[in-house]
């Protein structure tokens, strides 16, 4: 059973291109930032001090585990001399993932600039009393959302890359 | 670019050109191997220029390699 899994596996990685094995361990590692860093950072709207000693601890943590998903995409792309690394199918599905990841990242970005701009409004038209009630994002807080965004952007990104590889192209 | 209607007979035509390998059609037209590999399978429909680097290596014509069919 064990051989069998690992021919699978051996015949899955070998007919894998090159830069869908990239998006796989892209998708891993962001997926494993993410839930690291929301798990373990304030909430988004309980954000307290950047500088405090947690925070340092989260933001270090997550540095590293991005150089070793860098290290990791290096080995993965590492090419032999002469060997095509990108074709043209590999450059038409790049440019499709891409433009889901930008689309992902502008619809979220437009929905976090409305919820800021809708609590601002809110002072003005039912008071700062009432407005209060409402939960507005400190500094931190629209940083957290903005890292959520960009993870999440990368993520459909790497992962419709992954589709497209497997279903389309 | 899945349901294509394009068939192709690269797998044939590699069988009798000498058991040529999916990674030597691929380097002598230059591309991947997987992307021969998604042609042959007819996932993905290549360029002009790809279908024509690999009717060269067949030395065929593109309706001998490729076909169309409704």
């Amino acid at each position: 059973m064990k051989t069998i899994l690992t021919e699978i596996m051996k015949e899955m990685l070998r007919d894998m291109a090159k830069q869908e094995r990239i998006a796989w361990v892209v998708v891993i590692f962001d997926l494993l930032i993410a839930i690291y860093y929301f798990s373990h950072a304030p909430l988004v709207l309980e954000a307290a001090d950047l500088y405090t000693r947690g925070m340092r601890k989260v933001v270090m943590t997550c540095f590293i585990l991005m150089v070793i998903a860098e290290i990791i995409v290096g080995i993965v792309s590492w090419s032999k001399k002469g060997e095509t690394v990108e074709d043209e199918r590999d450059v038409q599905i790049k440019d499709k993932s891409v433009a889901v990841g930008y689309r992902t990242m502008l619809g979220f970005v437009v929905i976090l600039i409305g919820h800021i701009v809708f609590f601002q409004g809110m002072t003005g038209l039912v008071g700062e009393e009432n407005a209060r009630q409402f939960p507005a994002l400190g500094e931190l807080g629209i940083a957290n959302v903005l890292m959520g965004v960009l993870i999440l952007s990368t993520v459909a990104q790497h992962i419709a890359k992954i589709f497209y590889y497997r279903k389309m192209y | 670019m899945g349901d294509t209607k394009i068939r192709n007979r690269m797998k044939v035509l590699r069988v009798l050109n000498g058991e040529l390998t999916q990674a030597q059609l691929a380097e002598k037209v230059g591309v991947t191997r997987q992307t021969i590999l998604a042609i042959e399978t007819g996932k993905y429909l290549p360029s002009l220029e790809v279908a024509f680097k690999i009717c060269r290596v067949f030395k065929m014509k593109m309706e001998e390699v490729f076909e169309y069919y409704e």
